[in-house]
């Protein structure tokens, strides 16, 4: 029963925020609803007992997409890239012109709907016991992950080992978004054209640029924001070095420990100065990283065939199976944490480069 | 040892660029990750090659990755089809990593080669990944390496559309790929497996119902997105003609036939022939698609200004050809598909490369500004009248033994109808290829002034359009400069004879007209157009193979695993 409740309340909490995105003609509020519709879909998760995929959606969906998107509204919003240059400072963003989908649209949606929820009729019912998914595969997850690889939460045992190979290539994925990140925003040749065009490098002019992620002063002069720097960012970080260690045991692993991570050093990038991140940690540092997390996790599957086993066959790397696979996967979590923390990262300091440069050429020195 | 390494080539195959990819950005040499790049794709086509030699002597390779046996574990699976494609892509991806070595993408910077490079070879590990897997979900996870790594080579283009392009073909990609996931989300509901062969079983056992239903329309929008099949093109054209003119070279011979070759696997053996044109009118559907897309692509290429983006347009005519083959769907039906598959894959390669060489060394693509071209780049002028040729199918051709193959196998399903649109389709392309022989070659050089500045003074490319002194031309430089919309920039600057340093930069840094094709540029268009020829003139080969892969996927024989 209060689970029919909750349930209802949150997909009706989404419907309503879905429909206001729609409404709303402000990207900065629906920036803040998009980063809402995230929690209550990551709610839902909890709902589904999958937390770690809930940890997830919070940290990326309501944290660091929202940070960039807002980013991104503020970067339009500085008079020396705003073309129509009628936003004064400290207004609001620049708003959207048609509020409501055309009717093409609608109906496609509409009749996208319609065959989704034909296609229900036949589907088992949410956590019927007779269902496909429960008597097929699942049987040996459940009771053999145990005994074939020795660790106790069978999510990670299915991630990492029974289906490893996806999950290097999910890592890869993550790493191609750096990658393309890379591309798009810190090797774009307009900044450098610009530059040189003008026989004036960026690194000779001395004007302080506008800042991107606070306006005037930074944000840490605040004594509240100050005091969430001092105190919770170090938490998070160590919540997110927890989260990568014992992701064996309860719900987490390298992908909600990556996450968590970058979450962490984003919001001191965002208190205090993106400079004293990157006095931190360098973008040389963060770029490795990205590519070493890969190789890590690549490494340890071509270790495997060195010791006469297939790819990813963790089981060869140490005398006992158990402990080849304990080894193997606490190898490959860790390069999904690296990578992943570093291409949240990158994500971070290349929007922030990206600004700074282009203020930079426009800014009067 | 060569057994070992025998057992191993299928995941090689794949993880080789995988791991290398990111040596690229550590290394952050631009010389040493283009040795990286072209060794890995030497290595590559090896291992195909390797594999496709294995699959005549008779071998069905199953790799089990992680050493979990199939349903549990992800499983890879080379057979007669896969090899052939195998085969296909990194044949593409060898000559296409040469010629991207040349001189048509200057506009890249050098800082930012070996990202680019780490790019393209992710996404051709992704394709790789796509074919030789035998488990649902990971495909999509290598669908999605390769789309995000085309999405941003292709945002790397010259002009700034490119960007442009590249994000509606992401938004596009993106909804077409979350139908592929929704898809297998819902095979997996029902099933509880993800190893296609074991949905194949499966489902020939419980029979459809309405989710499964649902799963085949799903898969078949979202992949249609990807294979551009006609009325889901429309990404196609903006991301081949904006794109480096080398990504184009990659994506025309890979991206599309590897999204054709999951269509082929998902339809045959995940869903079963049976289901999927038997049950379900697909066949209808898909042969509708490809009479449309035969017939409308080559009317909309011979209204293009746009010579990049007129022979994109080829394109999607001539994945219909393709997509009939599939449609027909009996085993000479499918071998003419795959012959096809190949057949394109080589001429339209050749043409984009011969395409890139004269954007590269004129400075425009507008077919207008291109006349007499010929007389100057007289090499890749032939070789894209060679491949014209091979498009409209004429005898000779490889484009006619396809094409033959095809209509062929309509007559056997005794649905000869289809000789009509296909003969209509060959028709149209002829007109636009004769369009392009008639500027490429009988027009006068009407730009040449302006292009070459009549050897007058350089004309910096920042120079304003309308105070830039062109001598020798008698229209205003301003009206000039209007009309070169795309690449205008790049033009004004290049009446110098000699190579500008790579160094100066970047985005307008103009290849010359006078600049020699490279040997990295000629050689590969050179080996494809002899492969066209040889292939045209004898094509048991090809024909051959594509039958046997045909047949593998349609009566697969029992399996004689290789462990």
């Amino acid at each position: 029963m209060i689970n029919t409740v909750v349930d209802i309340g949150l997909l009706g909490l989404l419907l309503a925020t879905a429909l206001l995105m729609m409404r709303s003609q402000s990207p900065l509020s629906i920036t803040i609803l998009s980063s809402i519709y995230s929690l209550i879909i990551c709610a839902l998760f909890v709902v589904l007992d999958a937390v770690d995929v809930a940890f997830t959606e919070a940290a990326v969906g309501a944290g660091i997409s929202s940070v960039l998107f807002v980013a991104v509204i503020r970067h339009d919003d500085e008079p020396s890239n705003n073309k129509r240059g009628n936003n004064k400072l400290g207004n609001d963003a620049p708003e959207l012109k048609s509020a409501w989908p055309s009717g093409l649209s609608i109906c496609l949606g509409l009749a996208l709907g319609i065959l989704l929820i034909s296609g229900t009729a036949d589907m088992p019912l949410y956590g019927d016991p007779a269902a496909a998914i429960h008597h097929y595969l699942a049987p040996r997850f459940l009771g053999q992950s145990g005994a074939e690889i020795g660790i106790p939460n069978v999510v990670t045992s299915v991630l990492a080992s029974y289906r490893g190979y996806d999950t290097l290539g999910e890592v890869v994925v993550i790493f191609t978004a750096g990658m393309a990140v890379l591309l798009l925003l810190a090797f774009m040749p307009d900044q450098k054209i610009k530059s040189e065009v003008e026989g004036v490098s960026t690194t000779k002019r001395r004007g302080k640029p506008p800042r991107l992620w606070s306006r005037r002063t930074p944000l840490i002069a605040n004594p509240v924001l100050k005091t969430v720097l001092l105190r919770f960012v170090p938490i998070v970080i160590l919540f997110a070095l927890y989260v990568q260690f014992h992701g064996d045991y309860g719900p987490g692993g390298g992908f909600q420990a990556g996450i968590i991570f970058g979450v962490g050093l984003i919001t001191f990038g965002l208190l205090a100065d993106s400079e004293k991140l990157q006095n931190v940690i360098s973008e040389r540092m963060v770029i490795s990283g990205m590519a070493f997390g890969v190789l890590l996790y690549g490494a340890v599957g071509v270790a495997a065939l060195f010791f006469g086993g297939n790819f990813l066959d963790y089981s060869v790397l140490s005398e006992s199976q158990t402990a080849g696979q304990h080894l193997g996967i606490f190898l490959i979590e860790l390069g999904v944490g690296i990578t992943v923390a570093s291409t949240m990262l990158s994500l971070f300091i290349s929007f922030h480069r990206r600004h700074f440069n282009q203020s930079q050429d426009e800014f009067p020195g | 040892m060569t057994d070992i390494l025998s057992r191993h080539l299928p995941i090689l195959q794949v993880v080789v660029a995988l791991l290398i990819a990111p040596f690229c950005v550590v290394l952050g040499s631009r010389n040493l990750a283009r040795i990286l790049m072209v060794s890995t794709a030497v290595i590559m086509f090896a291992i195909s090659v390797m594999l496709l030699v294995g699959v005549f002597n008779g071998e069905v390779y199953s790799y089990q990755l992680g050493g979990w046996a199939a349903p549990w574990g992800i499983e890879y699976r080379v057979d007669y089809l896969t090899a052939f494609v195998l085969f296909t892509i990194n044949l593409i991806h060898l000559l296409a990593s040469i010629f991207c070595l040349g001189r048509t993408d200057d506009n890249i910077g050098r800082a930012a080669r070996p990202v680019f490079y780490t790019a393209w070879l992710l996404c051709i590990a992704g394709l790789n990944g796509m074919v030789v897997t035998n488990d649902a979900f990971n495909v999509f996870v290598f669908l999605e390496i390769s789309s995000l790594s085309t999405y941003v080579l292709i945002s790397c283009g010259r002009d700034p559309k490119a960007i442009l392009a590249a994000y509606r073909y992401l938004i596009v990609g993106a909804v077409g790929a979350t139908f592929i996931l929704l898809s297998i989300g819902l095979l997996y509901m029902q099933t509880g497996t993800l190893n296609i062969s074991d949905l194949s079983r499966i489902i020939a056992e419980r029979g459809s119902d309405r989710t499964i239903i649902m799963a085949l329309s799903f898969f078949i929008i979202g992949i249609g997105i990807k294979c551009a099949i006609f009325p889901l093109h429309d990404w196609l054209p903006n991301a081949y003609s904006f794109a480096p003119n080398s990504v184009t070279v990659l994506l025309s011979g890979t991206a599309t036939k590897v999204a054709l070759y999951v269509m082929l696997r998902f339809l045959h053996d995940l869903f079963g022939a049976n289901f999927s044109f038997t049950e379900m009118p697909l066949d209808i559907v898909l042969i509708l698609c490809a009479i449309l897309g035969m017939l409308l692509a080559p009317i909309v290429a011979l209204r293009e200004s746009n010579l990049k983006r007129m022979f994109a347009w080829s394109s999607v005519a001539q994945i219909s050809y393709i997509v009939m083959g599939i449609g027909i769907g009996t085993t000479a039906g499918t071998a003419a598909a795959l012959l096809h598959l190949f057949n394109h894959s080589i001429i339209k390669v050749a043409i984009f490369m011969a395409v890139g060489i004269v954007i590269a060394r004129t400075g425009t693509a507008r077919i207008k500004l291109l006349g007499g071209v010929a007389q100057r780049h007289r090499f890749a002028c032939y070789a894209m009248l060679f491949g014209g040729l091979g498009l409209i199918g004429i005898p000779g051709t490889v484009g006619f033994v396809s094409k033959w193959v095809l209509v062929t196998a309509a007559v056997e399903k005794g649905w000869w109808w289809l000789a009509i649109p296909v003969l209509a389709g060959s028709l149209a392309s002829a007109a636009y290829i004769w369009r392009i022989v008639e500027t490429l070659w009988t027009k006068p050089i009407a730009t040449d002034d302006a292009m070459d500045g009549g050897g007058s003074a350089p004309l910096d490319a920042k120079a304003e359009g309308g105070s830039a002194d062109i001598a020798g031309s008698k229209k205003s430089p301003g009206a000039i400069f209007r009309e070169r919309s795309e690449f205008d920039r790049t033009r004004i600057k290049d009446d110098t004879r000699k190579y500008l340093p790579a160094a100066v930069d970047l985005e307008h840094t103009p290849t010359t007209g006078g600049t020699p094709i490279h040997i990295v540029e000629w050689l590969p268009l050179m080996v494809l157009t002899g492969l066209a020829l040889w292939f045209g003139l004898n094509a048991s080969f090809t024909s051959d193979l594509a039958l046997r892969a045909a047949a593998s996927l349609i009566n697969p024989e029992p399996m004689n695993l290789s462990q």
